[in-house]
């Protein structure tokens, strides 16, 4: 089931209103059912993989803390408990590798054999990957460390457990929740609270808002580029590239807008997950704004693990750059998103080593780094080094985003700036105009974002008539705006691929 | 003391918050309300507008798929008979869709005969596979429970196929909410979004061309066994009218019979009408209408020619059988000669812009019009269409290349070869008049065979069918 979808407008209200109706003790199971009920919308069978992740990490947890528990303080219990979460991640991500890059491998083997002059007869696998499952998996394999560390005691009781893995409104795009946050909540029944709930409901509106008036939109003009890129060059590309990084944007932190307010809606606080990442300074601080739970979840789990930056800068490197290749081959199973997370990670390398030459030359020009433009000029690189990396994001291969970089390179046709040929891109004269506009209201929403302003805390501390009137007419111009409802093929979140 | 205050504080708190969710509820669907009106598409809202500015007048309702759609023209029916009627046929309306379109009409008339076309008597599916079909019926009627109960019962069919339940429910709110399919139409609102244009023809919706039309298989008197979901629906559309005192006329339209079910179902209405004992009028044994001029399409609908010949057939009936008041000359009707004032000009306009000869002759068989012709051209009478039509106006073989003549229906034709009265050659020239009216001059129109073209017919085909143009075109 889409959070865009006209089932969520009736699935929506029907959960909320029955959570805080029924007794306090059976509300987790509520959720529980209508987590499952959710899931469940897309594939049914795939239900029983989020299931077996569940076990696997449930049973993982006990045994963890059994072992834990016992009085024999010897080596062979260290041993036992590594084996216990090692034998837990293998499942897991056995699950994950099986259902997102089994065919992907294959093919890596099949195109290495070919480059040795071997031709190997692959078998072909359909396979449909199951929605979110690298978000649950994530998720319940930090319950599994997380326990194995002793950060948490095991979770008991399973179905408060199998909740927390399967929470509806974060379980198919994140964030990628932590078991110290979210697993701590479900231990008590949460309560109505009318504030938190009308913030909640203003979070959902906006992310709507930039899901389906913002990111939906801008899609029709990606795409049309993109998908044909044969037909298109030079400014073209410029053109679909920048929106592109809007459109992703929207639509991720759009779906994270919606489901942190679902949350707040039934009591739960989720972490927030984008905080105005085209804001940043540095490729360094983007990755501190965007996907903020994936990006604390390598950093937890995977980056410290592996050292750090504890072991001298060379090393720091090599970590830097696993952490970013393995996050871009989570993001897609294709050589593309493998390439689009190593290009952030030698963005950052570069960017640190390159640190005390740029501040020798701002200091020799007298550039004040807190001058309006000096901070600009960054806020536009970073934006520039980022979006060119998503051009090996959005590209089907990276061949192909070799050519639409070389094709911008040499662009010559600035004219579509002015000849119409903008407004055949899918969207006519009035939609280009009107996704120009919510591009400059986002932009000026995450400026105030940036400078401390909260606008939502603003209109809630304005008179009933004003907040009735803004809440009504942002419902009003979503609806109508939006691109939904029949006739409008629902584009799926691009998250839900990951 | 205190605790008094703080729970009436309280109190007053939750009534405040809730007022506050009842007034953003109200703001919103105020606005989607007013909204939902701007953005509807025009053409459906417009088609039963005339309906609604007085639904009370109403003695006739004429319900069923397209081929009542084409067939009956309510405007005809009072200017000739003054019988009050409106046309609710409906593109692929399936007998469940039309019973539900009945039921929503009836909330706001009342008429004395409900007129039902039987179609379709052997599917098993409550609705067309296309959607937009039932958009064009429903649409325009308001947000209501009977629209609710319509809605629900139609999407809750085990025989039409739905991709999913996310297909069902888009459907389902897509007819009930329309707001949620034309909200994106916010890109095209203009001045005629605004204003209210009613339909012209009181629901009825001509077809103007001339088709070619298959042949009919022949009826084997088969007829369905078990109890359809066709047969269910018409039953209580019967059953629903009896019990509002509504008499029904069940009828079959004419229409060029190439599927065996079609019979089937024909056969099978006879049967209800009997077992209801009811009216049934059967077109299709009925030498009424003229296949080779009266067709719209290749195997089921009527062109204006074809109407024209049913709704005149149908207004003796219905005023022989059920007695309905002639209601010309009420100054409480005043409302219907002014509509069909707008009608007549419609009428006039669209025969002013029409180009091709065929199709040109096949609207001059409305009754209301005289017409005076001079042919110049002999070839004209190579195309054997053009002479069935030339025929279908009232005239006989008598007329003839280089002839001057004036038609009027009921086969008076008046020929003249006089020199005084030109006849210019390679032109056919046509006045059209409608003596109800003062003779008043309806159009004027030239036509000539464009030099070089080798043709006499010119047989276009348009969505599957084969559609009879004249080689003739009107001269600018």
């Amino acid at each position: 089931m889409l959070f865009n979808s006209i089932e969520f407008l009736f699935f929506f209200p029907i959960v909320v209103l029955a959570y805080f109706i029924i007794p306090k003790k059976a509300r987790y199971i509520w959720l529980l059912f209508a987590s499952y009920i959710f899931y469940m919308g897309w594939n049914a069978a795939y239900a029983l993989l989020l299931l077996a992740s569940t076990v696997v990490t449930y049973l993982s947890g006990l045994l963890l803390d059994k072992v834990s528990r016992s009085p024999d303080d010897t080596p062979h219990r260290t041993s036992l408990r590594k084996l216990i979460v090692a034998l837990s991640c293998i499942i897991s991500l056995g699950i994950l590798f099986f259902y997102k890059y089994f065919t992907f491998a294959l093919s890596l083997v099949s195109g290495a054999f070919a480059l040795a002059g071997i031709s190997l007869n692959v078998p072909t696998f359909d396979i449909i990957l199951p929605v979110g499952i690298s978000f649950y998996t994530f998720q319940a394999l930090s319950y599994t460390i997380d326990v194995y560390r002793g950060d948490i005691p095991a979770e008991r009781n399973f179905l408060r457990y199998a909740l927390f893995v399967s929470f509806f409104p974060q379980l198919v795009a994140g964030p990628i929740e932590r078991s110290r946050n979210l697993l701590t909540q479900m231990q008590k029944p949460t309560v109505f609270d009318f504030d938190k709930a009308r913030d909640g409901f203003l979070l959902m509106l906006w992310g709507y808002f930039l899901k389906i008036v913002l990111a939906d939109r801008i899609a029709v003009v990606v795409d049309t580029v993109y998908d044909g890129y044969e037909a298109y060059s030079g400014w073209y590309f410029v053109v679909a590239t920048v929106l592109f990084a809007i459109q992703i944007y929207c639509d991720f932190s759009g779906y994270s807008a919606i489901a942190i307010g679902a949350a707040r809606i039934l009591g739960f606080d989720l972490m927030d997950n984008f905080d105005a990442p085209y804001t940043a300074l540095s490729v360094a601080e983007y990755w501190r704004r965007w996907h903020i739970s994936l990006t604390t979840w390598f950093k937890d789990y995977l980056y410290i693990p592996l050292g750090g930056n504890r072991k001298g800068r060379f090393r720091k490197y090599i970590n830097i750059m696993i952490v970013f290749l393995i996050s871009g081959l989570w993001h897609g199973a294709s050589l593309h998103f493998v390439f689009w997370g190593g290009l952030n990670g030698l963005y950052q390398i570069i960017g640190e080593c390159l640190l005390p030459l740029r501040t020798r030359i701002a200091r020799l020009l007298h550039l004040d780094p807190d001058s309006f433009g000096y901070r600009l000029s960054r806020i536009l690189g970073t934006f520039f080094l980022v979006d060119v990396a998503f051009i090996f994001f959005r590209a089907d291969r990276i061949r192909t985003a070799f050519g639409i970089l070389g094709s911008i390179i040499r662009a010559d046709n600035p004219w579509i700036f002015a000849d119409g040929s903008l407004y055949a891109l899918g969207l006519d004269e009035k939609n280009f105009h009107l996704m120009l506009i919510c591009i400059a209201v986002l932009i000026a929403a995450d400026v105030l974002k940036r400078l401390g302003y909260n606008i939502r805390g603003f209109i809630a501390k304005q008179d009933y008539i004003f907040r009735w009137i803004v809440i009504a007419a942002s419902i009003v111009f979503i609806l109508t705006f939006g691109l939904w409802g029949s006739g409008y093929d629902a584009n799926n979140f691009i998250y839900f691929r990951f | 003391m205190m605790q008094t205050t703080s729970s009436t504080s309280g109190f007053k708190c939750i009534l405040l918050r809730i007022l506050s969710c009842v007034m953003v509820l109200v703001l919103t669907v105020l606005a989607l309300s007013g909204l939902s009106k701007i953005t509807q598409r025009k053409k459906d809202v417009n088609r039963y507008a005339a309906f609604f500015d007085h639904p009370g007048d109403m003695d006739v309702l004429f319900m069923g798929s397209s081929h009542m759609l084409n067939a009956t023209f309510p405007m005809d029916l009072w200017h000739d008979y003054g019988i009050t009627s409106y046309n609710f046929g409906g593109h692929d309306n399936y007998l469940p869709a039309t019973y539900w379109v009945m039921e929503n009409a009836l909330d706001y008339a009342d008429p004395e005969v409900v007129v039902i076309d039987c179609l379709r008597l052997e599917c098993m599916e409550k609705m067309s596979e296309n959607q937009e079909y039932l958009h064009h019926s429903f649409d325009p009627f308001p947000f209501s429970l009977t629209k609710a109960r319509a809605v629900t019962d139609l999407f809750r069919d085990p025989y039409t196929e739905f991709d999913g339940i996310e297909d069902r429910l888009e459907g389902y709110t897509g007819i009930l909410f329309p707001y949620s399919v034309y909200h994106e139409r916010w890109n095209e609102i203009d001045e005629i979004d605004f204003t209210t244009l009613p339909s012209f023809e009181y629901g009825a919706e001509s077809s103007v061309v001339v088709s070619e039309a298959l042949p009919t298989i022949p009826n084997d008197g088969a007829r369905l066994t078990g109890e359809t979901t066709g047969i269910r629906y018409l039953k209580r559309m019967i059953e629903d009218c009896r019990k509002r005192g509504i008499e029904v006329l069940l009828v079959v339209m004419p229409f060029p019979v190439t599927d065996e079910n079609a019979w089937i179902s024909v056969n099978t209405a006879q049967d209800i009408a009997d077992e209801y004992g009811v009216d049934f009028i059967n077109f299709l044994d009925m030498d009424i209408v003229d296949f080779s001029t009266d067709c719209y399409d290749m195997d089921s609908h009527m062109n204006p020619s074809g109407a024209w010949k049913i709704t005149d057939y149908l207004g003796t009936w219905l005023k022989d059988r059920y007695g309905l008041t002639d209601h010309r000359g009420d100054e409480a009707y005043a409302a219907w000669d002014s509509d069909y004032g707008l009608y007549h000009e419609f009428k006039a306009i669209r025969l002013g812009e029409t180009d091709d000869l065929n199709t040109y002759l096949m609207l001059l068989a409305d009754r209301n019009y005289e017409y005076e012709m001079s042919i110049g051209d002999a070839r004209i009478f190579e195309d054997p269409t053009t002479l069935d039509l030339l025929y279908n106006t009232g005239v006989d073989e008598t007329v003839g290349a280089g002839t001057r003549f004036i038609s009027t229906h009921g086969g008076n034709v008046t020929v003249s070869d006089s020199p005084d009265v030109p006849v210019t050659d390679g032109i056919i020239e046509i006045l059209v008049y409608e003596p109800a009216r003062g003779d008043e001059l309806i159009d004027t129109a030239r036509f000539a065979i464009p030099e070089g073209c080798p043709v006499i017919n010119r047989f276009v085909v348009e969505n599957g069918n084969v559609i009879l143009y004249s080689s003739a075109q009107r001269l600018e």
